[in-house]
């Protein structure tokens, strides 16, 4: 039976073979499928960027500029020790002119960063931006697990409650005051993440 | 003459046919024996959450926020929802663990039964800025549950290499100021100590509690 106990290992051998093999196929498969996406949405953006007469309309376009209308601004209470915080608020622009967020200060904090967080294959990356684009009569949401405002080194104590005044600063130029409002995440408060719209930080221009 | 060769050729061919064919058959029943007895262990809902086979912990020597040591040994009694951050990151560890505080709280509201089989632990890739005292206070501001764990980096390679975790730092404009990309899985020890399972993100606490109750049931039965 020796040639048989042999065959069994060599047929070990050749079935993972095969499923390597398999492997591979799926995974070519899965390339050529997403080229293919690729191929379709470039062709998309091409015949789109034709459309350039849409520019010209916006730069025609009507001067009511309304700016950004910022909701619900918030920062997310943190242990006391907690020298990094986070704020998240809605951009709503219902400008006909694309707007973008460029910089944010804070006389709480030392400064602030605007980034985004990506996850990809499980790890959490956080990618620095340089702005924050809200496209014309559109918004920008910065909420949790996604854009955000990084408040670093806070200079005083901050619960749940207290608020933090926020000056954002636009590509435009133009910067406006904004009030968010500490919230606390876990424990009683029976609040969900994120979740809540109290349009704290409703600001006009 | 010829018909006679061809014959030969003939039923040559078809007696190799028959035992490829044979083969193949036997092959295939083979298989999908194997694969039938395989996947018999886990259910398919949990499929996605727990390992086919839970892997135990090689020693590795890590400190609780108290001081104490944290070793292969304090993963035992219970199971344990695992997150591995660091305190200064703003957004993805205080969602993580809020999450996890809001599974433990609603547990512990609706299923006290299955919540006392769980404890949370937090481990600090970050040892250079989180010291204790500032991991125990963020530890436990999201959850008496929660215990936070830092050390030496090596010893936390050594875990983190162990339950497939990864993390880099991503250098700033100075060098206390820097931000470290980790893998914001949350994973699953049993009470034997093993790594057993993990929770995907994005994470979601209705999501989470139904799978922690599962694994609960499926561990009973």
């Amino acid at each position: 039976m020796k040639w048989y106990l042999n065959y069994l290992n060599r047929r070990e051998i050749i079935v993972n073979t095969w499923r390597e093999y398999g492997r591979s196929l799926r995974l070519l498969t899965a390339v050529v499928a997403l080229g293919g996406v690729f191929a379709i949405g470039t062709v998309q953006a091409g015949s789109h960027g034709g459309h350039g007469g849409h520019e010209g309309h916006k730069k025609a376009g009507h001067n009511s500029h309304k700016g950004v209308q910022v909701h619900d601004a918030w920062v997310r209470e943190a242990p006391p020790t907690a020298r990094v915080l986070a704020a998240y608020m809605s951009l709503d622009n219902s400008s006909d002119k694309a707007c973008a967020l460029v910089s944010v200060e804070s006389p709480d904090f030392e400064r602030v960063e605007l980034h985004n967080t990506v996850v990809h294959n499980g790890m959490a990356h956080m990618m620095k931006q340089d702005a924050i684009d809200i496209p014309a009569n559109a918004w920008a949401l910065l909420e949790p697990g996604g854009y955000h405002m990084m408040l670093i080194g806070r200079k005083r104590a901050l619960k749940a409650g207290d608020t933090v005044p926020l000056k954002l600063t636009f590509r435009n130029g133009k910067s406006q005051e904004v009030t968010a409002t500490v919230r606390k995440t876990v424990g009683g408060g029976g609040m969900k993440h994120g979740s809540h719209a109290d349009h704290s930080g409703h600001m006009g221009h | 003459m010829t018909s006679r060769k061809f014959k030969v050729i003939y039923w040559g061919l078809a007696l190799v046919g028959i035992i490829v064919a044979g083969v193949a058959w036997m092959e295939m029943s083979a298989l999908e024996k194997r694969r039938a007895a395989s996947v018999s262990l886990i259910p398919k809902d949990l499929a996605e959450t727990l390992l086919p086979k839970a892997r135990p912990l090689k020693p590795f020597a890590l400190q609780n926020h108290d001081g104490g040591p944290f070793t292969e040994n304090q993963f035992k009694g219970k199971w344990d929802v695992v997150f591995f951050g660091y305190t200064q990151c703003p957004d993805v560890c205080p969602l993580s663990l809020s999450i996890m505080a809001e599974v433990f709280n609603s547990l512990e509201k609706s299923d006290p039964q299955v919540a006392e089989h769980y404890r949370g632990v937090f481990v600090s890739v970050d040892p250079k800025r989180d010291d204790l005292k500032i991991l125990k206070d963020y530890a436990v501001y999201f959850h008496p549950k929660l215990t936070g764990v830092t050390g030496k980096p090596k010893q936390l390679q050594n875990i983190a290499r162990q339950m497939n975790v990864a993390y880099m730092v991503e250098p700033g404009d100075r060098p206390d100021n820097y931000l470290v990309n980790h893998t914001a899985t949350m994973f699953l020890v049993d009470p034997q100590g093993r790594y057993a399972g993990v929770l995907q993100t994005p994470h979601e606490a209705d999501q989470i509690i139904a799978k922690l109750k599962k694994v609960i049931a499926f561990s009973q039965q």
